[in-house]
């Protein structure tokens, strides 16, 4: 694979790499470099490329599994992450705090709290629209599994926006 | 699509039964029409789906990445050296064979032809001895023509079988 076939087929993809990294691991800067590092990384990799069917989801395992081990190593070195910059900025002024902006905010809370599967099923299929088997294959489930759990999120999701009134804030 | 329908599709879609197809209708509808009353936070949450879906690198990574990769592209230098020693192969490859066709040449008619080259030595065994060491010298030194080399020397070999049998029937014959 030469360097046009990789901006072509490989890199394309970065924005959604950069989305999933960053919902696993909450940081912007961390997940800007971890894309970075697994393009290179695929890049030395390109002679296996040709017999990776599903290419996109080979690089999202990938971007996956680096999240994670990054995640990890900053964890265990103590050092905190900021999650706030994981979540998108619609572009208020600084001086203005809009209901939007709570009830956005609370949304992004709710969905970092689930259980990490669901989480990432959320964010592999509602918000970067893979398909289930696509789903499967990144995480490594089977179908079945990826159906009923992304189900059982939307039910808890459903049932937490119940407890949140108009401005974002739970209800008392 | 009336509320109606999206009230249902929104059931589907909480009950995992949407395709994506659908689950992109709702954030369409969500992003371009007025919110319904008692679906407000339905809106807001395929907002943030939409919202999430926009988040985006800085606008110099790939640059950054494919000047970093073009770095690395002395690879692409040493592919130019790679590519050299298939042509040198190449040209070890014609040195045996335009040896083998001098060899034949010289062996055709190894006694006694006024055709051959008699110009170095008187004895065409001679001439022929002194072209297979010639040409054994040659593939010694060109490591890739080790393998012609070898179908050389069998080519000799039977050239050598077939010069005694001539010999033989030649006595017989006189």
């Amino acid at each position: 694979m030469d360097l046009e076939v990789f901006q072509n087929e490989v890199l394309p993809g970065k924005n959604k790499y950069f989305r999933y990294s960053q919902s696993i691991t909450g940081n912007r800067e961390l997940s800007e470099d971890i894309v970075q590092e697994v393009l290179l990384k695929i890049w030395d990799k390109r002679s296996e490329l040709g017999d990776v069917l599903n290419k996109e989801a080979w690089c999202m395992r990938m971007i996956r599994n680096l999240s994670i081990d990054k995640l990890r190593v900053k964890a265990n070195q103590g050092e905190s992450l900021d999650k706030a910059s994981n979540f998108y900025d619609p572009g208020p002024s600084p001086m203005e705090v809009t209901v939007n902006n709570e009830f956005q905010h609370s949304i992004g809370e709710m969905i970092n709290k689930l259980p990490d599967t669901q989480k990432e099923i959320v964010q592999l299929r509602d918000i970067q629209g893979y398909s289930y088997k696509e789903i499967s294959e990144v995480l490594s489930l089977d179908l079945n599994t990826v159906k009923v759990t992304l189900f059982r999120a939307r039910k808890r999701l459903r049932e937490q926006l119940k407890t949140i009134n108009i401005y974002g804030y739970e209800r008392p | 699509m009336d509320t109606n329908d999206l009230k249902l599709l929104l059931e589907r879609y909480w009950d995992g039964q949407t395709s994506r197809k659908e689950e992109d209708q709702l954030k369409a509808w969500f992003l371009n029409n007025p919110t319904p009353e008692g679906l407000e936070n339905e809106a807001q949450l395929f907002t943030y789906y939409s919202n999430q879906g926009k988040i985006s690198l800085s606008n110099d990574f790939e640059s950054r990445v494919i000047d970093q990769l073009r770095e690395e592209e002395p690879v692409s230098n040493s592919a130019k050296t790679i590519a050299f020693w298939p042509l040198l192969t190449n040209w070890k490859v014609a040195a045996v064979i335009s040896g083998i066709v001098v060899a034949s040449f010289v062996l055709k008619n190894p006694f006694g032809s006024s055709t051959q080259m008699t110009d170095t030595y008187d004895n065409p065994q001679d001439a022929y001895e002194a072209t297979k060491a010639i040409l054994l010298t040659i593939s010694t030194s060109m490591n890739k023509g080790k393998k012609h080399t070898q179908q050389l020397m069998k080519f000799s070999e039977a050239q050598d079988i077939i010069s005694e049998v001539n010999v033989k029937s030649n006595k017989e014959g006189s």
